[in-house]
């Protein structure tokens, strides 16, 4: 979990071709491939499954990308023409701007949230964690798709018990889904699903933590709030550092929640309200199949740069 | 399309579920899984073993108790009806399917303004070769023009939705309002309605809903697209007749004349209920949904025809309904087009389809002009035979040309008429942007536009 994105490797053995009738290294060079063969196997049916699932259809986008089909006069190669209609156009970068903001405000909340529980519950001052923390993960478990459909209902204007609270408190009129509040309500549902999340394995994280350091600190006079922000936040900032990734790459791609809300009220989700619908509406919506792959490509860039900016960033860190 | 809709829980404004990935997930949860075993395990109960066998992509109630029905009374063929998702839905598994050249089905359901897309990508059956003309003289001219492309026939229309004034008579009759004839009189009616009730309105004018605001402005003379098969296209929301229309409604909208909600929403609902809106344009399966949707004014709601741009007119406007295509690629054109044939048009089929469980409103003429149909009551109109303005409405339905690009421009609606609810542009406006959208969608399919 903390390092997703390095695969372990056998060290190739050093030395080997080494001067002078190196009978110990041919063995020792002989051995060493054995084992990378034997690993080779083991990761195999993962390598085959990400080829099959991954590579193929994104290389099969990518080719897509290339040509245009059209209604009448069929198929034809464009070149970058997708790119640049894709480029051109205000509703994707919305989209994209959009998601930003979205995650800008959705990452540092839900992580805060996190660590704030995991905290309180590692060091064993709330009672019954045990069960509060099977509470807490529970969204986790709910489907994306049910719990927007979940939320839809309570927010729906005119339906849900939550405008009604609201109205009774004489807030009068409040619509969830008018363009003001749509995106705070989504980042609102995205939170209450990933909390949990987040918050169990910044726990398991903090249970690698030594005992010992606590109980000198506390010896030492250390408040709570000093030994969770100096000792134990710095000990697991790999650890929300690789979770700022992940949370940052899911914000980008955010598609469930806006499009399930859009079947209950179709006028708050836009066209290209995030580019993962953008690509989708455009595809699937439009037929534009080939401009749907242009779009998807080029949010695959966005993301994955973004991604080579935070592992340059990390790196930075494990310098220090 | 979607007469099934408004039987459907309100919460969904199932009206408005178009072509996002939740109709999938939704209906294919809440409707697709049950449907299509029932059919399939049906249809396998009563075929013979030698039977041809047909596979039906449908979505609407009771189609699998006609289904059954055909099965039971035609012992050399076998249809297996599958639900692949209602509308949108079906149609991109069905566009797939036919790309793929793969698991594409013998027939589909398929809503009128969705026929031109297949048929422009030689798609569908013509089925004139198999002897459907034979058909022609039991359906309602305005069904049988939009499943027809010069002598080639594409489908067998099945259901329509003729629309009609359905309002509510004491309202009415308390601000002493006569039933509008014309658009003129509708408009009048209105500012004296809201005059003497500043929360009252004449009825509900929803922007965002595609197929609802198309119905009407067919029903204008105003329809925005002209097609007729091939490779040029005519788009004309800016034209004088589409700018007539939005300007008309543009002028109500800002009156507050006209309440906004979104069709099928628990807010329409409570307008009706509430005497906040007056009347409602109604599809003909629009009533038996209603009755279920409002609390009070129940008994009140009476039907008149449409009213007219030029006095003395007698259109009427299409809000829904579907055909059965034979789909490319079959090995059983023959059996599949005597199944749509039999589906559509036979008294055996109708009486399951527009029974409890179907409650489908016909495009087949039999039924249409019989006197019991006509004569249909519900709890919503009292006493009233409002079924008999519908069923005249069906055979005064001005047969739109619709484009090859619906689903396009489905899609592409929404977005572009959310502001004329919030107020943030006019319907001219919104017509204008659309125009622009479709005109450069269009080209870019490789169709020569017309605009104007």
């Amino acid at each position: 979990m903390h390092r997703p994105l390095s695969v372990e490797r056998s060290p190739a053995p050093k030395g080997a071709g080494g001067p002078a009738g190196s009978g110990h290294a041919a063995l020792r060079r002989g051995r060493a491939q054995m084992r990378e063969w034997k690993g080779g196997l083991f990761i195999a049916p993962h390598m085959l499954v990400l080829a099959l699932f991954m590579l193929a259809p994104t290389l099969y986008a990518v080719y897509q990308s290339l040509f245009t089909t059209k209604l009448i006069g069929g198929t034809s190669f464009s070149g970058f023409a997708n790119y640049s209609t894709v480029l051109q156009s205000s509703e994707f970068w919305s989209g994209v701007d959009r998601v930003l903001l979205f995650a800008v405000i959705q990452v540092p909340v839900t992580l805060v949230l996190a660590f704030f529980f995991a905290v309180i519950f590692e060091a064993g001052v709330v009672p019954f964690d045990r069960f509060f923390r099977t509470l807490f993960f529970m969204p986790f478990a709910v489907p994306g798709v049910v719990a927007s459909v979940m939320w839809s209902f309570l927010l729906l204007p005119h339906f849900g018990p939550y405008v009604k609270i609201l109205s009774d408190l004489s807030v009068k009129n409040v619509n969830f889904f008018s363009s003001g509040l749509i995106l705070p309500v989504i980042v609102m549902i995205v939170i209450w699903e990933w909390t949990g999340y987040n918050m169990t394995v910044l726990y398991t994280a903090l249970q690698a933590f030594p005992r010992e350091v606590v109980e000198a600190a506390i010896a030492d006079g250390a408040s709570f709030s000093r030994i969770a922000l100096r000792l134990k936040l710095p000990a697991v900032l790999p650890t929300i550092t690789m979770l700022v990734f992940i949370n940052t790459v899911g914000a980008l791609q955010l598609f469930t929640e806006p499009s399930i809300l859009s079947a209950f009220q179709p006028q708050a989700i836009s066209f290209g309200f995030t580019p993962s619908l953008y690509v989708y509406n455009t595809a699937v919506g439009s037929g534009e199949y080939n401009l749907g792959a242009a779009a998807a490509v080029l949010l695959a860039l966005i993301i994955g740069l973004l991604s080579v900016g935070a592992l340059a960033l990390r790196r930075g860190d494990r310098r220090i | 399309m979607r007469r099934f809709i408004s039987l459907r829980p309100q919460w969904l404004c199932a009206g408005r579920v178009r072509h996002r990935v939740t109709a999938v997930t939704l209906t294919a949860l809440a409707i697709g899984g049950v449907a299509s075993t029932g059919g399939a395990q049906a249809a396998a109960k009563g075929c013979s073993a030698n039977a041809t066998v047909l596979t039906f992509w449908g979505w609407s109630a009771g189609y699998n108790l006609a289904v059954d029905k055909f099965n039971a009374t035609h012992p050399s063929i076998c249809v297996k009806l599958e639900n692949a998702g209602a509308t949108t839905d079906e149609y991109t598994k069905l566009s797939d399917a036919l790309k793929a050249k793969s698991g594409t089905p013998d027939l589909a359901q398929i809503e009128y303004f969705e026929l031109p897309s297949f048929e422009i990508t030689h798609s569908l059956v013509n089925l004139a070769q198999y002897g459907i003309e034979s058909a022609k003289a039991h359906e309602a001219p305005a069904a049988w023009k939009e499943v027809s492309q010069g002598s080639a026939v594409y489908a067998m229309p099945v259901d329509l939705g003729s629309m009609a004034l359905y309002y509510n008579s004491k309202v009415f009759a308390a601000h002493g309002i006569q039933v509008p004839r014309t658009w003129a009189q509708f408009a009048t009616a209105a500012a004296k309605l809201h005059k003497s009730n500043r929360t009252a309105a004449i009825t509900n004018f929803d922007p965002e809903s595609t197929q609802d605001v198309l119905a009407l402005m067919e029903e204008f003379d105003a329809f925005p697209f002209t097609y007729t098969g091939g490779s040029t296209l005519g788009i004309h929301f800016t034209g004088a007749a589409s700018m007539g229309f939005a300007n008309y409604w543009q002028s109500l909208i800002s009156k507050k004349e006209v309440t906004l909600a979104a069709d099928f929403s628990p807010a329409q609902w409570a307008d009706f209920s509430d005497e906040a809106a007056a009347s409602r344009l109604s599809p003909a399966w629009g009533p038996v949904g209603m009755q279920l949707s409002i609390k009070k004014t129940l008994g009140d709601w009476r039907a008149a025809p449409l009213p007219q741009v030029k006095a003395g007119a007698d259109y009427a406007g299409n809000w829904g309904g579907s055909t059965v295509a034979v789909i490319a690629g079959t090995a059983h054109a023959k059996q599949a087009e005597e199944f749509a044939r039999w589906f559509g048009g036979s008294e055996a089929s109708w009486k399951i389809l527009s029974g409890p469980v179907g409650g489908a409103f016909p495009g087949y003429l039999p039924l249409l002009n019989s006197k019991a149909f006509q004569d249909t009551k519900l709890k919503i109109s009292g006493n009233s035979t409002y079924n008999s303005v519908f069923a005249s409405a069906a055979k005064h339905v001005v047969a739109a040309d619709w484009p090859p690009i619906m689903t396009a421009a489905l899609t592409q609606w929404t977005t572009t008429f959310a502001g004329v609810v919030t107020g943030n542009e006019t319907l001219p406006q919104a017509f204008k942007k659309f125009q622009a959208q479709m005109v450069k969608y269009a080209q870019a399919q490789g169709f020569k536009v017309t605009t104007g």
